[in-house]
């Protein structure tokens, strides 16, 4: 059995090598790691440049200009945030909502994903069922988020899967009005959807964790329960922040749940702007993009204050 | 305190139970999609089924065409086609950011001044909400008269979407790499492009599978950053853009036939990773970390 990886077998000898390709780019760059450098991260970071610097110029730009019944015109004005910062605007109220809403899936993502976290890890003890559990609650991540939004319809409609089921048992007479199109429907698709972020950061930072630790734990006297939010809790706080990471920022820019399983009726910050651009008021919906992005910056900013994340 | 050998009592069986709860509610809603595809020819997007029939699907693949079912207000786009413009955009993307990741990971390693800035300039491709960059490339492009389209501004903000998760993906590669294997390829004579080459990169490849899976499937799933910039008629939408475009006008089975079809493509593309990932591992170390 090899010890070392079987990595590619070099052509002949290194030392004959003298004319090729990447003898002569190594002579030409070894006095210059910086210029490596620069060259390495030239492709992504010029990408990234564009596109994020056309992006957010742009907002910013175009929330200064006045909608008009042609189109934006570069008329300056600032009376696009005086509507929406005005103190009986809608944003106030809609702000309110995202977060409340971004929070409650937070929260509710965190509660159900830490037994899964914890039964993979500890109990589920043949290595063959952790990792065919572990693909199984991964897999949803790499299917389409749209196909797995809309199977909630059918299951919460009037005669959907869980009224069918509510009915049947005689739980009740008449079935649920109110689980389609509202935001309980909403809450509950979300977790779901976002819980997939959460078991797979949580799972592997438990990886992480030394047996022995717990054992000690255990050995000094700690119960099962005192173990897991003394010592697990503490030890797996990258993964959370990790998972809790993603969650936020694509809670904060949810606009297709609440339309579809959520009734349309109660937008947030992101569907706020998708209202605007539908009625082609660019320069107020660009207003509320720079507004929704100063608040993303600055929760992830506070976030990242708690985590360096470069240490996963 | 606990006495060692198989101990299966009542807690481990609240935690299987659960554990099983999650996975049902998690994939439930798949089998209610997969029934309802065969809705009968008059039924409609939720239960009850009237009928079963496979007019839904027959209708995904023959996209245009009308039936004495059909009826105004029916979306006729071709979803299929949508499909195969987003695989191969997802194919180009995923090539594109692995290799653009990869090699800015590798330019991580040594700390350089302005590193950290770097490092969260890539992170806003994941922090800025998809829909403003959407609306702000939007408003770029059509005020200088460019003609939004799939095959360029989309490709550009789904690069801009997978190029930091890829990233991520390397530099936790990296963080658990093996110094002494380039050192040793190094003592043996070669440079240091040579050791890149061979012995970096084959250690590297469940990261560079990882990263090329999430590639895929991201730019395959991408809607908010591409939703106003893939053209302005049906043949150049995306996959995502014209699912999310059918289910705010009308809901019909025929999208949940698409549904089922896409999720049983995502299960071939997740086991065609497996496959390979378990043939990289084969060729490494017995302990390898796997990087998903």
């Amino acid at each position: 059995m090899s010890e070392f990886p079987a990595t590619r077998p070099p052509p002949v000898s290194m030392e004959g090598q003298r004319g090729s390709r990447s003898v002569r780019l190594v002579r030409r760059l070894r006095g210059k790691p910086g210029l490596v450098t620069i060259l390495l991260l030239l492709p992504g970071t010029l990408w990234m440049l564009l596109f994020v610097g056309a992006s957010l110029s742009s907002v910013l730009v175009f929330s200064f200009w006045t909608s008009g019944m042609t189109g934006l015109r570069p008329e300056y004005t600032i009376s696009n945030y005086q509507e929406k910062l005005a103190p009986d605007s809608a944003f106030w109220r809609i702000l309110l909502w995202t977060l409340q809403v971004v929070l409650m899936l937070l929260g509710g993502v965190i509660l159900l994903a830490y037994p899964v976290a914890y039964g993979l890890w500890r109990v589920i003890k043949k290595a063959h069922w952790k990792s065919a559990l572990l693909l199984l609650f991964i897999v949803p991540f790499w299917t389409s988020y749209l196909t797995r939004t809309i199977t909630w319809i059918p299951m919460f409609g009037r005669e959907g899967v869980v009224n069918q089921v509510v009915l049947r048992l005689g739980l009740r007479d008449e079935p649920f009005e109110f689980l389609l199109y509202s935001s309980y429907s909403m809450m509950v698709a979300l977790w779901f959807l976002f819980i997939v972020f959460m078991i797979g950061p949580l799972y592997f930072s438990m990886q992480r964790i030394d047996e022995d630790i717990v054992s000690a734990a255990a050995v000094f006297g700690a119960t099962p329960w005192k173990t897991f939010f003394l010592v697990v809790v503490p030890l797996t706080l990258p993964g959370l922040m990790a998972g809790a990471l993603f969650v936020v920022v694509l809670g904060l820019s949810e606009f297709f749940t609440e339309r579809a399983i959520g009734g349309a009726q109660n937008p947030m910050l992101a569907g706020m702007i998708q209202r605007d651009i539908d009625g082609f008021q660019f320069a107020g919906a660009s207003a509320i993009a720079v507004l929704l992005i100063a608040i993303t910056l600055v929760i992830v900013g506070v976030m990242l204050r708690f985590f360096d994340i470069r240490r996963i | 305190m606990r006495t060692p050998g198989r101990h299966v009592n009542w807690s481990s069986w609240v935690f299987r139970i659960y554990i099983g709860f999650i996975l049902f509610m998690l994939y439930f809603p798949f089998l209610i999609m997969a029934v309802l595809s065969f809705q009968g020819p008059r039924g409609g997007h939720t239960f009850p089924l009237k009928g079963l029939s496979t007019i839904w699907w027959w209708k995904l693949f023959n996209s245009g065409k009308t039936t004495e079912f059909s009826d105004v207000g029916e979306f006729l786009g071709n979803y299929l086609g949508a499909l195969g413009r987003s695989a191969l955009l997802a194919f180009v993307v995923m090539i594109l950011s692995t290799v653009a990741a990869l090699l800015a990971a590798q330019a991580f390693r040594k700390p350089f001044r302005g590193a950290g800035l770097v490092f969260y300039f890539w992170l806003l491709g994941i922090i800025l909400p998809g829909i403003t960059v959407s609306l702000g490339l939007f408003l770029v492009v059509s005020q200088r008269g460019i003609t939004p389209d799939w095959k360029t501004t989309s490709l550009g903000v789904h690069v801009m979407w997978t190029l930091p998760f890829c990233l991520i993906i390397f530099l936790m590669a990296f963080n658990r790499f093996d110094l002494s294997l380039e050192d040793a390829a190094l003592v043996f004579g070669a440079n240091e492009i040579q050791a890149f080459w061979y012995v970096t990169v084959p250690v590297l490849q469940p990261a560079i599978l990882s990263s090329l899976l999430f590639g895929f499937t991201l730019s395959l799933d991408e809607f908010q950053r591409s939703l106003y910039l893939t053209g302005t008629t049906l043949d150049t939408q995306t996959l995502p853009v014209m699912v999310m475009n059918s289910v705010t006008t009308r809901i019909t089975p025929t999208l949940y036939a698409l549904g089922t079809l896409t999720t049983l493509l995502s299960f071939v593309v997740i086991a065609v990773y497996v496959f390979f990932l378990i043939r990289a591992d084969r060729a490494t170390v017995p302990e390898a970390p796997t990087a998903i």
